[in-house]
Protein backbone atom coordinates (compact mmCIF):
# COMPACT_ATOMS: atom_id res chain seq x y z
CA UNK A 1 0.00 0.00 0.00
CA UNK A 2 1.48 3.41 -0.66
CA UNK A 3 1.72 5.97 2.12
CA UNK A 4 -0.89 8.64 2.22
CA UNK A 5 1.10 10.60 4.71
CA UNK A 6 2.37 14.28 3.16
CA UNK A 7 5.51 14.18 5.79
CA UNK A 8 8.15 12.62 4.80
CA UNK A 9 10.47 11.23 7.55
CA UNK A 10 13.11 13.42 7.03
CA UNK A 11 10.87 16.69 7.28
CA UNK A 12 11.64 17.13 11.14
CA UNK A 13 15.35 17.18 9.99
CA UNK A 14 14.82 19.46 6.93
CA UNK A 15 12.91 21.98 9.09
CA UNK A 16 15.76 22.09 11.86
CA UNK A 17 18.06 22.55 8.54
CA UNK A 18 16.04 25.47 7.53
CA UNK A 19 16.36 27.14 10.62
CA UNK A 20 20.26 27.42 10.90
CA UNK A 21 22.17 30.56 10.57
CA UNK A 22 24.56 29.76 7.83
CA UNK A 23 25.80 27.56 4.67
CA UNK A 24 28.67 26.37 6.91
CA UNK A 25 26.13 25.17 9.84
CA UNK A 26 23.95 23.46 7.57
CA UNK A 27 26.94 21.66 5.68
CA UNK A 28 27.85 20.00 9.43
CA UNK A 29 24.57 19.59 9.93
CA UNK A 30 23.61 17.48 7.17
CA UNK A 31 27.00 15.49 6.94
CA UNK A 32 25.70 14.30 11.10
CA UNK A 33 22.76 13.60 9.59
CA UNK A 34 23.60 11.67 6.73
CA UNK A 35 26.05 10.28 8.20
CA UNK A 36 28.71 11.98 5.14
CA UNK A 37 31.79 12.98 5.69
CA UNK A 38 32.25 15.86 3.56
CA UNK A 39 29.75 18.47 1.84
CA UNK A 40 30.92 21.62 -0.05
CA UNK A 41 28.70 24.38 -1.51
CA UNK A 42 30.11 25.83 -4.64
CA UNK A 43 28.40 29.07 -6.37
CA UNK A 44 29.04 30.24 -9.48
CA UNK A 45 28.47 33.76 -10.23
CA UNK A 46 28.72 32.97 -14.21
CA UNK A 47 26.30 30.49 -15.69
CA UNK A 48 28.51 27.67 -16.83
CA UNK A 49 31.70 28.94 -16.03
CA UNK A 50 33.93 28.33 -13.91
CA UNK A 51 34.87 31.58 -11.75
CA UNK A 52 36.96 34.21 -10.58
CA UNK A 53 35.59 34.73 -7.20
CA UNK A 54 34.33 31.57 -5.65
CA UNK A 55 32.04 31.04 -2.96
CA UNK A 56 33.18 28.43 -1.55
CA UNK A 57 31.51 26.86 1.95
CA UNK A 58 33.17 23.43 2.87
CA UNK A 59 33.95 20.64 6.05
CA UNK A 60 36.99 19.53 4.10
CA UNK A 61 39.60 19.74 6.30
CA UNK A 62 41.88 22.99 6.36
CA UNK A 63 45.36 21.58 5.23
CA UNK A 64 43.21 19.74 2.23
CA UNK A 65 41.34 22.65 0.90
CA UNK A 66 44.87 24.54 0.94
CA UNK A 67 46.54 22.19 -1.03
CA UNK A 68 43.43 22.02 -3.29
CA UNK A 69 44.37 25.86 -3.57
CA UNK A 70 48.15 25.93 -3.89
CA UNK A 71 48.16 22.84 -6.59
CA UNK A 72 45.60 24.56 -8.63
CA UNK A 73 43.46 21.49 -8.57
CA UNK A 74 40.13 23.12 -9.46
CA UNK A 75 42.05 22.68 -13.08
CA UNK A 76 41.79 19.28 -13.63
CA UNK A 77 39.17 18.47 -11.00
CA UNK A 78 36.67 16.49 -13.04
CA UNK A 79 33.91 17.37 -10.33
CA UNK A 80 34.77 20.87 -10.85
CA UNK A 81 35.56 21.16 -14.16
CA UNK A 82 32.56 19.23 -15.50
CA UNK A 83 30.19 19.96 -12.59
CA UNK A 84 29.26 23.43 -13.75
CA UNK A 85 28.43 22.25 -16.92
CA UNK A 86 25.54 19.26 -16.11
CA UNK A 87 22.37 19.33 -15.17
CA UNK A 88 21.48 16.02 -14.06
CA UNK A 89 22.59 14.70 -10.59
CA UNK A 90 25.41 12.25 -10.94
CA UNK A 91 28.20 9.98 -8.76
CA UNK A 92 31.70 11.01 -8.80
CA UNK A 93 32.26 7.58 -10.51
CA UNK A 94 30.42 8.39 -13.40
CA UNK A 95 32.38 11.32 -14.29
CA UNK A 96 35.34 11.25 -16.42
CA UNK A 97 38.46 10.16 -14.37
CA UNK A 98 40.52 8.98 -17.49
CA UNK A 99 42.91 11.78 -17.64
CA UNK A 100 46.23 11.03 -16.34
CA UNK A 101 46.02 14.54 -14.18
CA UNK A 102 42.93 13.54 -12.12
CA UNK A 103 45.04 10.45 -11.38
CA UNK A 104 47.64 12.12 -9.94
CA UNK A 105 44.73 14.47 -8.25
CA UNK A 106 43.34 11.22 -7.12
CA UNK A 107 46.44 10.08 -5.14
CA UNK A 108 47.12 13.22 -3.41
CA UNK A 109 43.47 13.22 -2.12
CA UNK A 110 43.51 9.91 -0.97
CA UNK A 111 46.97 10.85 1.03
CA UNK A 112 45.33 13.55 2.72
CA UNK A 113 42.45 11.20 3.43
CA UNK A 114 39.98 12.49 1.67
CA UNK A 115 39.61 10.09 -1.43
CA UNK A 116 37.06 7.88 -1.85
CA UNK A 117 33.17 8.43 -3.17
CA UNK A 118 31.34 11.33 -3.84
CA UNK A 119 27.61 12.89 -5.34
CA UNK A 120 27.44 15.90 -7.66
CA UNK A 121 24.21 18.23 -7.49
CA UNK A 122 24.27 21.21 -10.38
CA UNK A 123 21.77 23.57 -8.58
CA UNK A 124 19.69 25.99 -11.12
CA UNK A 125 17.55 28.88 -9.77
CA UNK A 126 15.44 30.72 -11.64
CA UNK A 127 17.89 33.77 -12.17
CA UNK A 128 20.20 31.14 -14.14
CA UNK A 129 22.62 30.93 -11.16
CA UNK A 130 24.37 27.82 -10.94
CA UNK A 131 26.28 26.04 -8.21
CA UNK A 132 27.42 22.82 -6.89
CA UNK A 133 27.09 21.03 -4.12
CA UNK A 134 28.86 17.71 -3.71
CA UNK A 135 28.99 15.20 -0.90
CA UNK A 136 31.81 12.54 -0.37
CA UNK A 137 32.79 9.94 2.07
CA UNK A 138 36.20 7.51 1.90
CA UNK A 139 34.01 4.56 1.89
CA UNK A 140 33.56 1.99 -1.31
CA UNK A 141 31.79 3.73 -4.17
CA UNK A 142 29.44 0.28 -4.39
CA UNK A 143 28.37 0.96 -0.74
CA UNK A 144 28.01 4.89 -1.56
CA UNK A 145 25.93 3.87 -4.78
CA UNK A 146 23.61 2.26 -2.45
CA UNK A 147 23.05 4.67 0.42
CA UNK A 148 22.85 7.64 -2.19
CA UNK A 149 19.83 5.76 -3.65
CA UNK A 150 17.88 5.66 -0.93
CA UNK A 151 18.65 9.43 -0.09
CA UNK A 152 19.29 11.48 -3.22
CA UNK A 153 15.88 13.26 -3.26
CA UNK A 154 16.51 14.35 0.30
CA UNK A 155 19.57 15.12 -0.82
CA UNK A 156 18.43 17.20 -3.24
CA UNK A 157 16.23 19.13 -1.11
CA UNK A 158 18.95 19.95 1.34
CA UNK A 159 21.58 20.97 -2.19
CA UNK A 160 18.17 23.76 -2.55
CA UNK A 161 17.93 24.51 1.36
CA UNK A 162 22.36 25.31 0.92
CA UNK A 163 21.97 26.86 -2.24
CA UNK A 164 18.91 29.66 -0.47
CA UNK A 165 21.33 29.91 2.24
CA UNK A 166 24.44 31.34 0.30
CA UNK A 167 22.06 33.48 -1.54
CA UNK A 168 20.85 35.26 1.81
CA UNK A 169 24.45 34.83 2.90
CA UNK A 170 25.52 37.04 -0.30
CA UNK A 171 22.70 39.28 -0.96
CA UNK A 172 20.80 39.81 2.39
CA UNK A 173 17.86 38.57 1.40
CA UNK A 174 15.53 36.28 -0.33
CA UNK A 175 14.78 36.08 -3.89
CA UNK A 176 11.45 37.00 -4.38
CA UNK A 177 9.68 34.08 -5.22
CA UNK A 178 7.03 32.98 -8.00
CA UNK A 179 2.97 33.30 -6.93
CA UNK A 180 1.46 29.91 -6.24
CA UNK A 181 -0.65 28.30 -8.96
CA UNK A 182 -4.98 27.88 -7.89
CA UNK A 183 -4.10 23.83 -7.41
CA UNK A 184 -1.30 24.79 -5.33
CA UNK A 185 -3.29 26.92 -2.72
CA UNK A 186 -6.20 24.53 -2.44
CA UNK A 187 -3.46 21.76 -1.89
CA UNK A 188 -1.97 23.50 0.85
CA UNK A 189 -5.51 24.71 1.96
CA UNK A 190 -6.83 21.47 2.32
CA UNK A 191 -3.38 20.22 4.39
CA UNK A 192 -4.22 23.21 6.55
CA UNK A 193 -7.72 21.70 7.21
CA UNK A 194 -6.02 18.37 8.43
CA UNK A 195 -6.76 16.28 5.14
CA UNK A 196 -4.03 13.96 3.92
CA UNK A 197 -3.00 13.31 0.46
CA UNK A 198 -5.10 10.68 -0.19
CA UNK A 199 -8.36 12.67 0.73
CA UNK A 200 -6.88 15.81 -1.69
CA UNK A 201 -6.67 13.49 -3.87
CA UNK A 202 -10.15 12.54 -3.81
CA UNK A 203 -11.45 16.11 -3.06
CA UNK A 204 -9.95 17.39 -6.11
CA UNK A 205 -10.09 14.44 -8.20
CA UNK A 206 -6.00 14.08 -8.82
CA UNK A 207 -3.96 11.34 -7.96
CA UNK A 208 -2.11 11.27 -4.83
CA UNK A 209 1.51 11.45 -6.29
CA UNK A 210 0.26 14.89 -8.09
CA UNK A 211 -1.04 15.98 -4.86
CA UNK A 212 2.43 15.58 -3.03
CA UNK A 213 4.00 17.68 -6.04
CA UNK A 214 1.77 20.71 -5.73
CA UNK A 215 2.67 20.61 -2.05
CA UNK A 216 6.01 20.07 -2.78
CA UNK A 217 6.28 22.88 -5.28
CA UNK A 218 4.10 25.38 -3.19
CA UNK A 219 6.94 24.97 -0.62
CA UNK A 220 9.55 25.52 -2.55
CA UNK A 221 8.53 28.44 -4.39
CA UNK A 222 7.93 30.36 -0.39
CA UNK A 223 10.83 29.06 0.17
CA UNK A 224 9.95 26.90 2.69
CA UNK A 225 11.70 23.45 4.27
CA UNK A 226 8.39 21.19 5.07
CA UNK A 227 4.75 21.78 4.72
CA UNK A 228 3.84 23.13 7.87
CA UNK A 229 6.13 26.16 7.42
CA UNK A 230 4.46 26.61 4.27
CA UNK A 231 1.09 26.72 5.62
CA UNK A 232 2.05 28.93 8.38
CA UNK A 233 3.81 31.33 5.72
CA UNK A 234 0.94 31.06 3.77
CA UNK A 235 -1.46 31.68 6.12
CA UNK A 236 0.31 35.09 7.30
CA UNK A 237 0.91 36.31 3.69
CA UNK A 238 -3.06 35.75 3.73
CA UNK A 239 -2.20 33.23 0.31
CA UNK A 240 -4.38 30.52 1.81
CA UNK A 241 -7.83 31.08 3.79
CA UNK A 242 -10.96 29.08 3.54
CA UNK A 243 -12.59 30.59 0.54
CA UNK A 244 -9.72 28.71 -1.62
CA UNK A 245 -11.59 25.59 -0.20
CA UNK A 246 -14.14 26.88 -3.35
CA UNK B 1 21.93 2.56 -27.33
CA UNK B 2 20.20 5.31 -24.96
CA UNK B 3 22.78 7.89 -23.17
CA UNK B 4 22.35 11.23 -21.39
CA UNK B 5 24.40 14.02 -23.36
CA UNK B 6 25.21 16.70 -20.65
CA UNK B 7 26.23 20.35 -21.64
CA UNK B 8 30.48 19.54 -21.05
CA UNK B 9 30.08 16.61 -23.57
CA UNK B 10 27.58 18.47 -26.43
CA UNK B 11 30.97 19.49 -28.36
CA UNK B 12 32.51 15.96 -28.32
CA UNK B 13 28.81 14.61 -29.67
CA UNK B 14 28.14 17.84 -32.47
CA UNK B 15 27.25 14.98 -34.65
CA UNK B 16 24.46 14.09 -32.31
CA UNK B 17 23.78 17.40 -31.15
CA UNK B 18 23.20 18.69 -34.89
CA UNK B 19 21.49 15.20 -35.83
CA UNK B 20 19.05 16.10 -32.89
CA UNK B 21 17.99 19.89 -34.12
CA UNK B 22 17.38 18.54 -37.61
CA UNK B 23 15.24 16.20 -36.47
CA UNK B 24 12.99 18.45 -33.80
CA UNK B 25 13.47 20.73 -37.03
CA UNK B 26 11.38 17.74 -38.80
CA UNK B 27 9.33 16.51 -35.86
CA UNK B 28 7.74 19.75 -34.21
CA UNK B 29 7.80 22.13 -37.06
CA UNK B 30 7.42 20.02 -40.44
CA UNK B 31 4.89 17.34 -39.38
CA UNK B 32 3.53 18.61 -36.04
CA UNK B 33 3.41 22.26 -37.12
CA UNK B 34 4.33 23.38 -33.71
CA UNK B 35 4.90 27.09 -33.78
CA UNK B 36 9.23 26.86 -33.41
CA UNK B 37 11.33 28.74 -34.74
CA UNK B 38 13.82 26.71 -36.94
CA UNK B 39 17.20 28.04 -38.13
CA UNK B 40 20.10 26.86 -40.07
CA UNK B 41 20.64 24.77 -36.93
CA UNK B 42 17.25 23.07 -36.82
CA UNK B 43 14.98 23.43 -34.46
CA UNK B 44 16.45 25.15 -30.98
CA UNK B 45 15.35 27.69 -28.34
CA UNK B 46 16.58 29.62 -25.25
CA UNK B 47 16.13 26.42 -23.27
CA UNK B 48 18.82 24.60 -25.25
CA UNK B 49 21.41 27.23 -23.99
CA UNK B 50 20.03 26.82 -20.33
CA UNK B 51 22.16 23.93 -19.60
CA UNK B 52 20.01 21.09 -20.42
CA UNK B 53 20.65 17.41 -20.12
CA UNK B 54 19.56 14.87 -23.09
CA UNK B 55 18.70 12.00 -23.36
CA UNK B 56 19.62 10.49 -26.79
CA UNK B 57 18.29 7.18 -28.54
CA UNK B 58 21.44 6.45 -31.40
CA UNK B 59 23.24 3.85 -33.09
CA UNK B 60 26.44 2.07 -31.05
CA UNK B 61 28.62 4.27 -33.67
CA UNK B 62 26.45 7.27 -32.64
CA UNK B 63 26.39 8.31 -36.30
CA UNK B 64 22.48 7.82 -36.25
CA UNK B 65 20.05 9.18 -33.78
CA UNK B 66 16.57 7.55 -33.00
CA UNK B 67 15.11 9.54 -30.50
CA UNK B 68 15.91 12.63 -28.43
CA UNK B 69 14.49 14.62 -25.25
CA UNK B 70 15.25 17.85 -23.42
CA UNK B 71 15.63 17.80 -19.67
CA UNK B 72 15.36 21.13 -17.57
CA UNK B 73 15.51 21.18 -14.28
CA UNK B 74 12.06 22.99 -12.83
CA UNK B 75 14.05 25.37 -10.30
CA UNK B 76 15.36 27.05 -13.09
CA UNK B 77 13.87 28.95 -15.60
CA UNK B 78 11.72 26.22 -17.80
CA UNK B 79 10.11 25.76 -21.07
CA UNK B 80 6.20 25.25 -19.86
CA UNK B 81 6.61 27.69 -17.00
CA UNK B 82 7.98 30.55 -18.88
CA UNK B 83 6.04 29.83 -22.16
CA UNK B 84 3.19 27.98 -21.23
CA UNK B 85 2.01 29.65 -18.15
CA UNK B 86 -0.21 31.90 -19.49
CA UNK B 87 -2.28 29.27 -21.96
CA UNK B 88 -2.15 26.52 -19.29
CA UNK B 89 -4.24 27.22 -16.27
CA UNK B 90 -1.65 28.02 -14.35
CA UNK B 91 -1.21 24.29 -12.78
CA UNK B 92 1.54 23.41 -14.65
CA UNK B 93 4.43 25.80 -13.22
CA UNK B 94 5.34 23.07 -10.92
CA UNK B 95 8.98 23.87 -9.59
CA UNK B 96 10.93 22.00 -6.87
CA UNK B 97 13.99 19.95 -6.57
CA UNK B 98 13.06 16.50 -8.04
CA UNK B 99 10.44 17.70 -10.36
CA UNK B 100 11.90 18.04 -13.74
CA UNK B 101 10.93 19.01 -17.10
CA UNK B 102 11.12 16.56 -19.85
CA UNK B 103 10.09 18.28 -23.36
CA UNK B 104 10.57 17.99 -27.39
CA UNK B 105 10.65 13.75 -26.86
CA UNK B 106 10.50 12.98 -30.66
CA UNK B 107 11.96 9.65 -32.61
CA UNK B 108 12.88 9.22 -36.16
CA UNK B 109 10.50 6.52 -37.53
CA UNK B 110 12.26 6.81 -40.69
CA UNK B 111 15.57 5.85 -39.29
CA UNK B 112 14.00 3.48 -37.00
CA UNK B 113 11.97 1.63 -39.56
CA UNK B 114 14.92 1.33 -41.58
CA UNK B 115 18.01 0.25 -39.48
CA UNK B 116 15.07 -1.16 -36.65
CA UNK B 117 12.46 -2.84 -38.34
CA UNK B 118 10.90 -5.19 -35.10
CA UNK B 119 10.43 -1.38 -33.57
CA UNK B 120 6.96 -0.26 -34.32
CA UNK B 121 6.81 3.59 -34.12
CA UNK B 122 4.70 3.21 -30.89
CA UNK B 123 6.89 0.60 -29.34
CA UNK B 124 9.79 2.56 -30.21
CA UNK B 125 8.48 6.02 -28.78
CA UNK B 126 7.52 3.75 -25.33
CA UNK B 127 10.94 2.65 -25.42
CA UNK B 128 12.45 6.60 -24.93
CA UNK B 129 9.67 6.89 -22.27
CA UNK B 130 11.22 3.71 -20.71
CA UNK B 131 14.96 4.92 -21.09
CA UNK B 132 13.07 8.45 -19.76
CA UNK B 133 12.02 6.95 -16.35
CA UNK B 134 15.19 4.98 -16.07
CA UNK B 135 16.85 7.96 -16.50
CA UNK B 136 15.33 10.12 -14.16
CA UNK B 137 15.26 7.48 -11.56
CA UNK B 138 19.12 7.15 -11.49
CA UNK B 139 19.35 10.85 -11.23
CA UNK B 140 17.09 11.64 -7.74
CA UNK B 141 14.19 12.82 -9.87
CA UNK B 142 10.63 11.83 -8.70
CA UNK B 143 8.05 13.67 -10.87
CA UNK B 144 8.41 14.36 -14.67
CA UNK B 145 6.46 17.18 -16.45
CA UNK B 146 6.48 17.02 -20.32
CA UNK B 147 4.32 18.28 -22.95
CA UNK B 148 2.53 16.85 -25.75
CA UNK B 149 -0.70 16.28 -28.33
CA UNK B 150 -3.55 14.20 -27.11
CA UNK B 151 -3.49 11.17 -28.77
CA UNK B 152 0.12 10.80 -27.28
CA UNK B 153 -1.15 10.17 -24.11
CA UNK B 154 -2.32 6.66 -25.34
CA UNK B 155 1.37 5.93 -25.51
CA UNK B 156 2.86 6.63 -22.40
CA UNK B 157 -0.58 4.32 -20.89
CA UNK B 158 0.96 1.68 -23.39
CA UNK B 159 4.46 2.04 -22.19
CA UNK B 160 3.10 1.88 -18.06
CA UNK B 161 3.62 5.52 -17.48
CA UNK B 162 0.33 7.13 -15.54
CA UNK B 163 0.67 10.20 -16.88
CA UNK B 164 -1.57 12.78 -15.79
CA UNK B 165 -3.20 15.85 -17.78
CA UNK B 166 -2.39 18.84 -15.71
CA UNK B 167 -3.77 21.08 -18.43
CA UNK B 168 -3.96 22.09 -22.48
CA UNK B 169 -3.44 24.89 -24.59
CA UNK B 170 -4.51 25.60 -28.39
CA UNK B 171 -2.76 27.56 -30.91
CA UNK B 172 0.50 26.27 -30.66
CA UNK B 173 0.54 23.63 -33.26
CA UNK B 174 -2.23 22.08 -35.55
CA UNK B 175 -3.36 20.26 -32.20
CA UNK B 176 -3.87 20.99 -29.23
CA UNK B 177 -1.03 20.57 -26.75
CA UNK B 178 -1.27 19.16 -23.16
CA UNK B 179 1.15 19.11 -20.31
CA UNK B 180 1.12 16.25 -18.28
CA UNK B 181 2.85 14.61 -15.36
CA UNK B 182 4.11 11.12 -14.17
CA UNK B 183 5.92 9.63 -11.34
CA UNK B 184 9.17 8.02 -11.39
CA UNK B 185 9.65 5.61 -8.70
CA UNK B 186 10.87 1.65 -8.67
CA UNK B 187 7.32 0.53 -9.09
CA UNK B 188 6.38 2.55 -12.22
CA UNK B 189 10.07 1.60 -13.57
CA UNK B 190 9.50 -2.31 -13.30
CA UNK B 191 6.05 -1.84 -14.46
CA UNK B 192 7.27 -0.01 -17.44
CA UNK B 193 9.44 -3.08 -17.79
CA UNK B 194 6.47 -5.75 -17.72
CA UNK B 195 4.22 -3.48 -19.57
CA UNK B 196 6.90 -3.77 -22.04
CA UNK B 197 8.92 -7.12 -22.16
CA UNK B 198 11.64 -5.36 -21.40
CA UNK B 199 14.40 -7.51 -18.74
CA UNK B 200 17.61 -4.86 -18.57
CA UNK B 201 18.39 -1.20 -18.30
CA UNK B 202 17.75 0.42 -21.68
CA UNK B 203 20.56 3.17 -20.60
CA UNK B 204 24.47 2.24 -21.41
CA UNK B 205 26.32 2.72 -18.14
CA UNK B 206 29.53 3.69 -19.93
CA UNK B 207 28.33 5.26 -23.26
CA UNK B 208 31.96 4.65 -24.46
CA UNK B 209 31.42 1.13 -24.54
CA UNK B 210 28.82 -1.46 -26.73
CA UNK B 211 25.55 -1.94 -25.25
CA UNK B 212 22.79 -4.63 -25.65
CA UNK B 213 20.52 -4.82 -28.50
CA UNK B 214 16.94 -3.67 -27.89
CA UNK B 215 14.42 -6.18 -27.55
CA UNK B 216 11.64 -6.01 -30.18
CA UNK B 217 9.51 -7.34 -27.94
CA UNK B 218 6.56 -8.83 -30.37
CA UNK B 219 5.18 -10.30 -27.49
CA UNK B 220 4.36 -7.15 -25.51
CA UNK B 221 2.98 -5.43 -28.52
CA UNK B 222 0.50 -8.44 -29.01
CA UNK B 223 -0.44 -8.29 -25.30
Amino acid sequence: MKPTSLVSEHDKFLEDLSALPDVNACIDAICAYFKIEFATYHLAFHEGKAIDTPYVKTNYPSDWVRQYLVMNYIEIDPVAQSGFARALPCLWADLDWSDPKSGTFVEDAIKHGVGGAGYLIPVTDRRRRRAIVNFASPIDPEKWATKIEDIAVVLGECAEILHRKAILDLYGKEDERPALSPREIQCLSWVAQGKDAGAIAIILGISEHTVRDYCKSAKHKLGCATLFQAIHKATMLRIIDSDALD
Amino acid sequence: MFLILENHSRLAHKNLVDLMFALRAKVFHDKLGWDVNVGARGELDAYDDATPAYLIWCNDEKTILYGCLRLLPTTGPTLLYDVFRDTFPNNVSLMAPGIWEGTRLCIDEEMIERDLPDIDPKRAFCLMLLALCETALKHGIHTLISNYEPPTRRLYNMAGADLIELGRADGYGKRPVCAGSFEVSKRVLSNMRRRLNVTHPLLSDRPNSVTQSIPSGQNAQAA
